[in-house]
């Protein structure tokens, strides 16, 4: 570890579990699942696989600025949301945010799909030349970093960063980055998605990796992912200013590990896999004996979760035998760009609340995810050190290695 | 009894096609024997195969595990055709 600590002092989320944090940690407690009948605006029944994990019942009016409204797309909405929740609950006065030295680093693997949609469709199917003139400002990936930015008066660096499903991991790295180079001193991050259009839909459809049933990651006879959205954000805070100001510290951002496949389109390695996990360790300075429990990335496709397996028994060992590793996912469903930034809120969740998520639909051993995956049921332990994975088509891997206040 | 033999050849013969076009390999090799590997099926190929499956026969197959381990013609054959027979019993 090179630079002053980097710890977590607030947190906020919305996704299939629910509209704030509070009501995901019930939900990753109480082993609820998130996922349910697709709803889409049109074109549903052209589809084969009915079921993803959307949010529900967000009134985006009641929670919003009015003013802001007409320039979000659903995936700035769920930001700025999650945004203000974990801004609250860090108690961070308009003196610290209006600051060159707060910056809003988020990832999100597609930025304003649903706006992009919508445009298309008016585009081209409706014949339509009347467009939404906030089609462009609402759809670029970095409308919620910017959007964020401008409500909190932040003034410091602030940009998306888009490496598909690592995408929400790869920006929390960039802010740790920053914060130990001295770069700033407070960095809004994670990620946001809401990539759930009829035709995307359809394009997660043709790559065969959709579950026609809710997903089962680890287990036998699991049948690939189930789309999920939603927003998971934090705020990183240099050790020594949130100790000064007396915020509340609910975990230490104590190591990234990033790698690249440098192979396959698709298919994921678990050497690059491991590279990024044994990178993440290093970081944090802890060995591999250290850790107690790893948020998979945990799809739920046949591969990935052989892979994954195999990546973390190859750089545990032995430890391996010792830890949990459950797939959120089971519960969230896949939140590709986004889907970084809700496990680490669900890493932090059980951290601090001293329980193991869930994997949900697990139906028996898979030899070759021959890991305790938390099946089923939660389970109440204790995490000192906690690693969350995120893998990316592209051959990208991002791993997250956070620590607990009291950890030393 | 002959009825649904021919409807099973019928089935086969059209999987065959859709094998040989998406996965763009020459149709007298594909023998049930054949091995996806000996035919340098791969990955994605495969994408192509079962979108042309379900073109023809609008039945979904993910990428599940019975997918991932199919090793030659014949196994791609019997899989898919019991789980076009499952749809058509599903919709009856």
């Amino acid at each position: 570890m090179n630079g002053p600590s980097v710890v977590i002092t607030g947190y906020g989320a919305i996704c299939g579990l629910g509209n704030n944090a509070g009501q995901m940690h019930q939900s990753l407690r109480q082993a609820r699942t998130g996922i349910s009948q697709l709803e889409l605006p049109r074109d549903l029944d052209r589809l084969q696989v009915t079921i993803a994990a959307q949010v529900r019942g967000f009134d985006a009016a009641s929670c919003l600025p009015e003013k802001r409204l007409p320039f979000l797309d659903l995936f700035a909405q769920y930001a700025l949301a999650a945004c203000l929740e974990a801004v609250k609950q860090a108690g961070l006065e308009d003196a610290d945010l209006r600051s060159h030295r707060t910056c809003v680093i988020l990832g999100t693997g597609i930025g304003g799909a649903v706006t992009q949609d919508n445009a298309f469709y008016a585009f081209y199917a409706e014949r339509s030349k009347r467009l939404d003139p906030m089609t462009i400002p609402r759809l670029m990936p970095n409308a919620a970093a910017s959007q964020i930015s401008m409500e909190l008066g932040a003034t410091g660096p602030s940009f998306a960063v888009c490496s598909a499903c690592a995408s929400s991991n790869h920006a929390a790295a960039i802010g740790l980055g920053m914060i130990r180079a001295g770069l700033a001193d407070r960095v809004i991050t994670g990620g946001s998605e809401a990539c759930i259009t009829p035709a995307g839909m359809r394009s997660w459809e043709i790559l065969r990796v959709l579950s026609p049933v809710p997903c089962s990651p680890f287990s036998k006879g699991r049948t690939g992912m189930v789309l999920g959205e939603g927003a998971g954000i934090v705020i990183l805070e240099r050790e020594e200013l949130a100790v000064a100001r007396g915020a509340k510290v609910y975990a230490r951002l104590a190591g990234v590990g990033m790698s690249s496949d440098a192979g396959d389109l698709l298919r994921p390695d678990p050497a690059g896999a491991g590279a990024a996990i044994k990178a993440a360790l290093d970081d944090a300075g802890l060995p591999a004996d250290a850790v107690d429990y790893i948020n998979a990335h945990g799809t739920g496709t046949v591969t990935n979760d052989i892979v994954e397996t195999e990546a973390v028994r190859t750089i545990l060992g032995k430890r391996a035998d010792h830890i949990a590793m459950s797939s959120t996912k089971s519960s969230h469903g896949h939140a590709l760009g986004g889907g970084g930034g809700l496990e680490l809120v669900a890493t932090i969740i059980a951290m601090q609340h001293k329980f193991l998520p869930p994997t949900l639909n697990w139906k028996g051993e898979d030899p070759k995810c021959d890991i305790d995956c938390v099946p089923n049921e939660a389970r109440d332990a204790e995490i000192g050190v906690a690693l969350s994975n995120s893998f990316a088509f592209g051959g990208l891997n991002a791993v997250l290695c956070l620590t607990h206040p009291d950890f030393s | 009894m002959t009825s649904s033999t021919e409807k099973k050849n019928e089935i086969a013969g059209k999987i065959l096609d859709i094998i040989a076009k998406e996965g763009m390999v020459d149709k007298e090799k594909l023998t049930r024997e054949a091995t996806l590997e000996d035919l340098e099926i791969e990955s994605i190929d495969m994408v192509m195969i079962l979108q042309g499956l379900e073109e023809e026969f609008e039945v979904y197959v993910p990428m599940d595990q019975e997918i991932m381990e199919l090793k030659n013609v014949g196994d791609v054959i019997d899989t898919v055709t019991r789980l076009i027979e499952a749809k058509a019993e599903g919709a009856s």
